[in-house]
């Protein structure tokens, strides 16, 4: 019925949106359970508010009093009394730092105001984020000001000063003297630190028998490994994908969870700039069982349980042998299933496209594949002459496995009784461990055990041990990229918890009580010796340490060993349990983090929760429906999640991610989603089955913010191949057809500028950074999981997620940015009774907070549905520390008023501000940088004055693929988005 | 027929009303208004008492020090210092060293606790004003603090409301001086229709919208 | 004349007589007057008790609406506004009835008009005080909602006059004043009655000063028609007006489904069709109650039937009207909007709505139906259940799902939701009832105008000039 209705007028796209499964699978039940958008039940959890304890931690208010223009309170001013150095009350400082993080640094800028950090930024000059910052990166100031931090070391949960711990650690390191170490091991994360490196290794030399064993969930172990079995060494893999014209993701999450992320989709987005006919683009192949953001960016994908990856790895060095590329007949005697269908077809297309660009294709393998798919993915890469070109290997920071079977050793050893004291530094093992580990009962054998952490949380709880930790923000300390760059770690604050770093703690156990400062030094000092001084300054200003990268290694492939590896590979019969990390705590890291939190799931926008994702076949054969709770069974361990119907995902197979479910992560992540780590194993990390899927309730509430995953036939986000772009530039722009529009309202003029947006549609890879970075930026705060279900959530910009295409099984999914168009006609401006929301001389569309009443009628009338209301004091009760965090710029919103995007005006003021000081009269383009565009790992986003016909936003917005969304309502938007373009192979057209 | 005739005296009904009803009415809403007109709704002369008697009419006024000296932050910030307790000692140390008068001034740079000063301009948390950007448009001090070389202790001077600041940001012109003059605290506003240009030539065109003030 | 039959009268050429049971003016002052002067009956009592404890839970709904915020409302992005903005034109809606009645059918020499009236400017009356209630508790940061005012102020700001909202605020709150001064002028005379009546010193004194001194001299009467007509001329054109204005809330937007040209005629006939529904109930309820048989004849529930018939057709043409328009302006979004009321999530609403309002009162064709006293009195509630939902169709489905399909969503109500919406029924409800009670529930002055003791000419003539004669027909009430 209402597809019919949308057979004329405005959807010549040509393409099948669909609005979900049920659409296709036309079972009226279906129809009727997407008709909602929630399930009744949902709707009746009136809880209203239960969760309001939480956000009295989140926001903060600077005393909102103002809005009612009140009497004056009597107030102080405090100046200093002997002013710091280059500060200057009231203008903002930036500090170079680095984030060690998913075994790589991210370089950052973070802006601070009077001494505390209220903003992380990319740091442009560095490598690996070349100016951009993940959510999770952007999230990580939220940790530093997050109340459930613990305050000070704690011995069987009674508080210890640090001076008591200091003694107890250094006696701890004597004791073990004469044992030689005996007995004593060190448990670190993943760490890449030179100057933590340099301390264990120290205390290696004083106590040799001593063992330090290194353990994350998500490590690159396979990768490395899989090196080893090809080239005979342990290397990491590093890839230069602006370098690759054909890049295949083989089950690798290469733009968001794995590799080192900001950089990949840099490199992969400069590659897919069409602005004239005859631009050219990379074109990304993807194999994966779960969609991912990779997947979704990808020009084609492949359905494939993990499992199977192998499979079709090997498939594909059959064929590229057939197009005469020289392959060891080892790894082609492995034989596989051969494949048909449709992956035949793309295999055999995938590889004439590599053949057919040698040395500038790039096979990238996920880390949850075993070690023999990264060797064979090497060789291969290695015949096409990728190898250093847009592959390269460089010597690992440290070679030892420090992944779930490291730690399973460890455990092992701790059962026999060998440890007698383990030294936890960081991490998170007790819930994190694999379940063949057993880590908790190990633990429990142990006679004297430390945790260090920022939080006491269930390691904490079951050590006899607590020492609180710093967080990277606080403290000094140094990491290597993957690619062995070095960047200092630098403070920008005093510990706000008296925390200290790994680094420091080796120290105590060896006795020697230096501070982090004077190590880091150390460590720089030796290895630039005379040069030192400028090296150490230079580092702190650039936020790197110039030409410290590792040399790249030259390989010799042993296909031999690859070869018997492969053989030992089978797919998992029956039903398969991939493991992936969560898109809101990573690896359970980020649960205490509220923002990380309510940012959606970027592919099922699932927020505050975790859930099993099936494929709708899949879901059928075992009964199992959206909404449903799933017992997953696997060797006798028993979990139950909530059950998504998950578009894209392969046949028998069904994903998870980790990291949610925390018993012990403060008032925020406490029992928020569900612990998988129980079937976690340490055998074949990433993959494990079969696994038994039971129904076990149902009625459970997804908390979405996007329920609703069809365009409607209506032309949001447009997008063409490149063959269409050839043949029609302007292929966007006619997608729709209006009558002559016109206003009875006069047209503004503007003399000065005239701020706009443009959005590439084709850069944008749906990774929330932006979100979170608006949410950081503007104060914006959380609405808990009761609100989301409420459709309360505050996000100033969000990413629209639609899916489209032929099938159910196998869509295609597009984003799309959203937030305030700026509309030079604002419906909004034209209905609010006391013009709280007006036009300013530049063209925004202002919003005065302190002027709104809050009838709702601007959001009601805003066709972007970008208006956010404040349903309740969302900033009441704020922990003292928490307020710390705001943007001083940004006034922080009460109850009963409306906000939204305002393009970052307070950086537009205060770029005009600086300008005019400077006596000068228009502000420079690139000069205003807003929050969002600042983040966008991939600089999709294009901010600055659309007067100005030379700046960067006003090319962009001349460009053939400019259209305007919702242009035919005639309310003029001031964002515009550029229209995607695939670029399919032309072999699998129609495919 | 009396029994329901008003009694006569209701023929003055109107006039009781009017005297007894809505004259007091009226002067009770006069009163209102009048008030919150008033200085004291507004605050002009509000002059709290400083932990510390300085003068600003014998340093700014008598010794004739420039505002820049102690209010450096003032042509490059929004927020225009109030001196570091450093600053005053930079004097004092040599000036009269041992003055009752700067005792607190010297305790705080002995303890590094800063001395309380009581705030006399204040502006609601969501109006986000800058100094720098007034200065640089030829804004000068008195314009908006009066004449502080004149105030043994700081005085409000001007009502700083709304629409106070609109008349200016709407007619910007009369009030835009040379930078020599900035801190001449004896400058007289130019005559009305004044060009609203700043000492470099630049147009001053301040915004009279919403986010000009508020974020 | 006496002999007037029991029934109504079929013969053409002779209008059947507004009152029955061969009354004459003393004996509707005694009617009407003694339910103001016997001692309350106990249903009232019992009636006013349940109505008050309504009114207790809206007190109570507000103060956790204003303590705690708007969320506590089921409202969300996209759906910002549903119950509140109902419950407003809803009450709005009812509200119309009354100065139609007086007003219009007054100008139209409609006397028949005359038994309902003063109920029905009551009605009016409470309507609009429990309407603007909704727009009052329903902003963010009600404590700064003078600021729709335009007074002169140190921001330097006024309201924006291009919105809705303050055409709304300033069309209603003239719409409340009018109406309260039409009701008030019309009750003087009946004042003066009471207070004659009176046997209390303190009712002489309370309706002495209400009734303003009235002597129903022929001086008195002239002014007092002079002044009626005047209100009812001004009245007029403000029936028609506030709902136009309301309308224009919806119409000015851009949401499909708001963003329509039909919506204020389509908006007034629903109003006068809801206004009507209600006054039908409350006055077969109070006849009842008050054994007014003889003054709210059947006669006078024919002709509202019939009224609710005519608009109620209207509405349901408006119904059809906006579906060609939909499909024929080939707006897809318009078009999407209307086949999702009517097929979409909210397709319960949408039925229930046009089986109220346009199936059920087709049944008013049939003269049984339209003069049997108890299927008025259920249709009407009928009607009046259809119309809340029409309010309720148009702003939720419209706004639930507009441009982009990612903010689609479903608005559920929550317990508050249903409590304020509850209580202004109580808050409504507690004045009427005070007000059968302590004023003279039927225009007795005016009924006796239209009594044939009235009229001077023979009997079976249709008293059309007895306006001329009123002043006479008024001292002789006094008498």
């Amino acid at each position: 019925m209402k597809r019919a209705h949308y057979q004329y007028g405005i959807d010549r796209s040509g393409k099948n949106y669909w609005r979900s499964l049920g659409e296709l699978s036309k079972s009226p039940e279906f129809q009727e359970a997407l008709e909602r958008e929630f399930p009744e039940g949902a709707a009746e959890l009136s809880d209203g508010f239960s969760r309001r304890g939480f956000l009295s931690l989140m926001g903060a208010s600077l005393g909102l009093a103002g809005l009612s223009a009140c009497r004056r309170p009597e107030e102080k001013i405090l100046p200093y009394a002997k002013a710091p150095e280059h500060l200057i009350p009231g203008k903002p400082l930036y500090y170079a730092t680095a984030m060690p993080f998913m075994g790589t640094a991210i370089g950052l800028l973070v802006e601070s105001h009077e001494g505390r950090p209220t903003k992380i930024e990319g740091n442009p000059r560095h490598p690996e984020s070349l100016g951009g910052a993940s959510a999770w990166v952007q999230a990580s100031i939220l940790d530093l000001y997050d109340p459930d931090r613990s305050a000070a070391p704690s011995e069987k949960g009674t508080a210890r000063t640090w001076e008591e711990a200091s003694a107890f650690l250094t006696k701890l390191g004597a004791s073990f003297v004469e044992k030689k170490g005996k007995g004593l091991v060190i448990l670190t994360e993943a760490h890449r630190s030179p100057t933590l490196a340099a301390g264990l290794a120290a205390l290696l030399q004083k106590l040799p028998e001593a063992k330090v064993v290194r353990y994350e969930p998500f490590t690159r172990d396979a990768a490395r490994q899989g090196a080893a079995l090809a080239f005979g060494r342990p290397l990491d893999v590093t890839y230069a994908l602006d370098k690759a014209d054909v890049i295949v993701a083989l089950d690798s999450d290469l733009l968001q969870t794995e590799g080192s992320p900001l950089k990949s989709a840099r490199q992969f987005a400069s590659r897919r700039i069409v602005h004239e006919p005859g631009d050219k683009m990379n074109r990304l192949y993807a194999v994966e069982s779960t969609f991912t953001v990779t997947g979704a960016s990808a020009d084609h994908r492949l359905r494939a349980r993990r499992s199977e990856i192998a499979g079709v790895l090997s498939a594909l060095a059959q064929k590229l042998a057939q197009k005469g590329v020289a392959l060891p007949a080892e790894v082609l005697a492995s034989k596989s299933a051969p494949l048909a269908g449709k992956a035949e077809k793309f295999v055999a297309a995938l590889a004439s496209d590599l053949a057919s660009k040698p040395g500038r294709g790039a096979i990238v393998v996920g880390h949850s594949q075993p070690a023999a798919v990264h060797a064979l993915a090497a060789i291969v890469n290695q015949a096409l002459g990728n190898v250093g070109q847009t592959v390269r290997y460089v010597k690992p920071f440290d070679a030892a496995p420090e992944g779930p079977a490291a730690l399973r050793e460890l455990a092992a050893s701790m059962q026999k009784g060998e440890v007698e004291a383990l030294v936890m530094l960081g991490g998170n093992p007790v819930f994190a461990a694999p379940a063949d580990a057993q880590f908790a009962q190990a633990l429990a054998r142990v006679g004297t055990t430390v945790h260090l952490s920022s939080y006491l949380d269930e390691t904490g709880a079951a050590s006899t041990w607590h020492l609180n930790q710093a967080h990277y923000l606080e403290s000094w300390s140094d990491v290597r990229s993957e690619t062995g760059l070095l960047s200092i770690v630098q403070p920008l604050i005093a510990p706000l918890f008296d925390g200290r770093t790994e680094a420091e703690v080796v120290e105590l156990l060896l006795g020697t009580p230096r501070k982090a400062y004077e190590l880091v030094r150390q460590t720089l000092q030796a290895e630039r010796g005379a040069a030192f001084e400028t090296a150490w300054k230079h580092a702190l200003v650039d936020g790197l340490v110039a030409d410290s990268e590792y040399a790249e290694e030259k390989v010799e492939p042993n296909a031999q060993a690859v070869a018997q590896a492969l053989s030992a590979l089978k797919p998992v019969s029956g039903l398969e349990l991939t493991f992936h990390a969560d898109a809101h705590a990573f690896d359970g890291r980020f649960a205490n983090n509220g923002w990380m939190q309510e940012a959606p799931d970027p592919m099922s926008k699932l927020t505050w929760d975790n859930a099993a994702g099936f494929a709708e076949a899949t879901a059928q054969k075992l009964g199992l429906a959206e909404g449903d709770l799933v017992e997953l069974t696997l060797d006798g361990k028993t979990v139950a999640l909530p059950v998504v119907i998950a578009p894209g995902q392969a046949d028998e197979s069904v994903s998870v991610t980790l990291g949610q479910g925390r018993r012990q992560a403060g008032k925020v992540g406490t029992g928020v989603g569900h612990d998988v780590y129980p079937l976690f194993g340490s055998q074949t990390p990433g993959v494990a089955g079969p696994v038994t899927a039971k129904k076990s309730g149902s009625g459970y509430v997804l908390a979405r913010t996007q329920e609703h995953s069809a365009m409607e036939g209506r032309p949001l986000v447009r997008e063409g191949t490149l063959a269409e772009f050839e043949k029609k530039p302007e292929f966007a722009k006619e997608m729709v057809e209006s009558p002559k529009l016109a206003s009875i309202f006069a047209d503004h003029e503007y003399q000065g500028h005239r701020w706009g947006m443009v959005i590439d549609l084709n850069g944008c890879i749906g990774c929330n950074a932006c979100m979170v970075a608006c949410q950081s930026e503007n104060n914006i705060p959380l609405v808990g999981k009761s609100g989301v279900i409420r459709n309360r959530e505050m996000h100033w910009i969000r990413v629209d997620r639609y899916f489209e295409g032929a099938g159910a099984e196998d869509p295609q999914a597009v984003f799309q940015p959203i937030s305030c168009h700026q509309c030079e006609n604002a419906p909004c401006e034209q209905v609010c009774p006391v013009g709280a929301t007006t036009h300013s001389q530049e063209g925004l569309n202002d919003m005065a907070y302190n002027r709104c009443v809050g009838t709702r009628y601007c959001a009601n009338n805003c066709p972007y549905k970008v208006r956010r209301f404040n349903f309740f004091n969302y900033n009441k009760e704020v922990a003292e520390i928490s307020k710390m965090r705001m943007n001083p710029d940004v006034t922080v919103r009460a109850r009963g008023i409306m906000e939204k995007c305002t393009y970052c005006v307070q950086r537009i003021m205060h770029a005009r501000i600086n300008t005019h000081t400077q006596g000068k009269d228009r502000v420079a383009d690139g000069e205003v940088v807003s929050a969002c565009q600042q983040t966008c790992p991939t600089k999709a986003i294009h901010f600055g004055d659309l007067n100005d016909p030379n700046s960067d936003v006003s090319r962009h917005a001349k460009l053939p693929r400019d259209y305007q969304l919702l242009e035919e309502l005639n309310i003029r938007p001031r964002t515009s988005f550029l229209a995607r373009v695939r670029n399919p192979n032309p072999e699998l057209e129609g495919a | 027929m009396h029994r329901y005739q008003f009694p006569r005296w209701t023929n003055k009904a109107p006039r009781i009303i009017l005297l007894a009803g809505l004259g007091p009415l009226a002067t009770l809403l006069g009163i209102g208004l009048w008030y919150y007109g008033s200085n004291k709704y507004l605050e002009v002369g509000y002059a709290p008492v400083q932990p510390v008697p300085f003068s600003h009419k014998l340093h700014a006024g008598d010794l004739g020090m420039d505002c820049r000296y102690c209010h450096f932050t003032v042509e490059r910030s929004s927020f225009a210092a109030v001196p570091p307790s450093q600053v005053c000692m930079n004097c004092h140390t040599k000036v009269r060293p041992d003055s009752p008068n700067t005792l607190p001034v010297r305790e705080s740079m002995a303890s590094g606790n800063p001395v309380e000063w009581n705030r006399v301009h204040k502006l609601p948390e969501y109006v986000y004003f800058d100094h720098s950007a007034h200065l640089a448009a030829g804004v000068g001090c008195s314009t908006c603090h009066g004449r502080i070389d004149q105030m043994p202790r700081v005085t409000q001077d001007q009502p700083l409301t709304m629409s106070w600041c609109l008349d200016c940001h709407r007619n910007p012109g009369p009030n835009l001086r040379a930078p020599a003059d900035l801190t001449n605290m004896a400058w007289v506003t130019k005559p009305e229709g004044a060009a609203p240009v700043a000492a470099n030539g630049r147009k001053v065109a301040p915004p009279t919208n919403c986010s000009g003030c508020h974020r | 004349m006496s002999a007037a039959p029991e029934r109504l009268v079929e013969d053409p050429s002779t209008r059947p007589p507004l009152v029955l049971g061969n009354t004459d003016f003393h004996d509707v002052t005694e009617k009407v007057a003694g339910i103001v002067e016997s001692k309350a009956p106990k249903l009232w009592v019992l009636l006013l008790m349940m109505a008050l404890s309504l009114a207790l839970v809206l007190a109570g709904s507000i103060l956790d609406l204003v303590g705690k915020g708007i969320g506590e409302w089921g409202l969300n992005h996209p759906v910002g506004w549903a119950w509140d903005i109902t419950g407003f034109v809803f009450w709005i809606g009812i509200g119309h009835a009354g100065t139609l009645i007086s007003a219009i059918l007054f100008l139209f020499r409609q006397k028949w008009r005359t038994s309902i009236n003063r109920a029905a400017e009551a009605m009016t009356i409470f309507a609009v005080v429990s309407a603007l209630l909704y727009p009052t508790i329903h902003v963010g940061r009600l404590w700064f909602l003078y600021w729709f005012f335009p007074v002169p102020n140190q921001m330097g700001v006024w309201p924006n006059f291009r919105s809705p909202l303050l055409w709304d605020f300033v069309a209603v709150s003239t719409y409340g004043t009018v109406s309260a001064l039409f009701w008030f002028t019309g009750l003087v005379p009946d004042l003066a009655t009471l207070r004659d009546r009176a046997t209390s010193k303190v009712k002489q004194v309370v309706y002495g000063v209400l009734a303003l001194g009235w002597r129903g001299s022929q001086r008195h009467w002239q002014n007092y028609e002079k002044a009626y007509l005047l209100l009812a001329g001004l009245s007029t054109p403000l029936v028609l007006s506030v709902h136009t204005i309301v309308s224009f809330d919806f119409a000015v937007s851009v949401i499909p489904g708001w963003h329509t040209t039909i919506f204020p005629p389509y908006f007034v006939a629903g109003a006068i069709f809801s206004g009507f529904a209600m006054v039908q109930t409350l006055m077969i309820l109070a006849r009842k109650a008050f054994g007014l048989q003889n003054l709210l004849t059947e006669r006078h529930m024919e002709n509202m039937n019939k009224v609710m018939l005519g608009t109620g057709s209207l509405v349901g043409y408006a119904y059809g009207m906006e579906f060609f328009i939909a499909w024929y302006s080939g707006n897809p979004y318009e078009a999407f909007a209307f086949i999702n009321r009517a097929f979409g999530p909210y397709a319960w609403a949408y039925w229930t709505m046009i089986s109220c309002n346009v199936l059920f009162p087709q049944l008013f064709w049939f003269k049984k139906v339209r003069t049997s006293v108890a299927a008025s009195f259920v249709l009407s509630i009928i009607v009046n259940i259809g119309m809340w939902f029409e309010r309720f169709v148009i702003i939720v489905t419209s706004l639930h799902r507009d441009f982009l399909p990612s903010s689609w969503a479903y608005f559920t109500p929550t317990i508050v939701d249903v409590s304020t919406f509850v209580g202004t029924f109580g808050l409504f409800f507690t004045l009427f009832l005070l007000f059968l009670r302590y004023l003279p529930m039927i225009a007795m002055a005016e009924i006796k105008q239209v009594m044939p003791q009235a009229s001077a000419h023979p009997a079976g003539h249709h008293a059309a000039h007895a306006a001329g004669e009123h002043g006479q027909g008024g001292s002789h009430a006094i008498a």
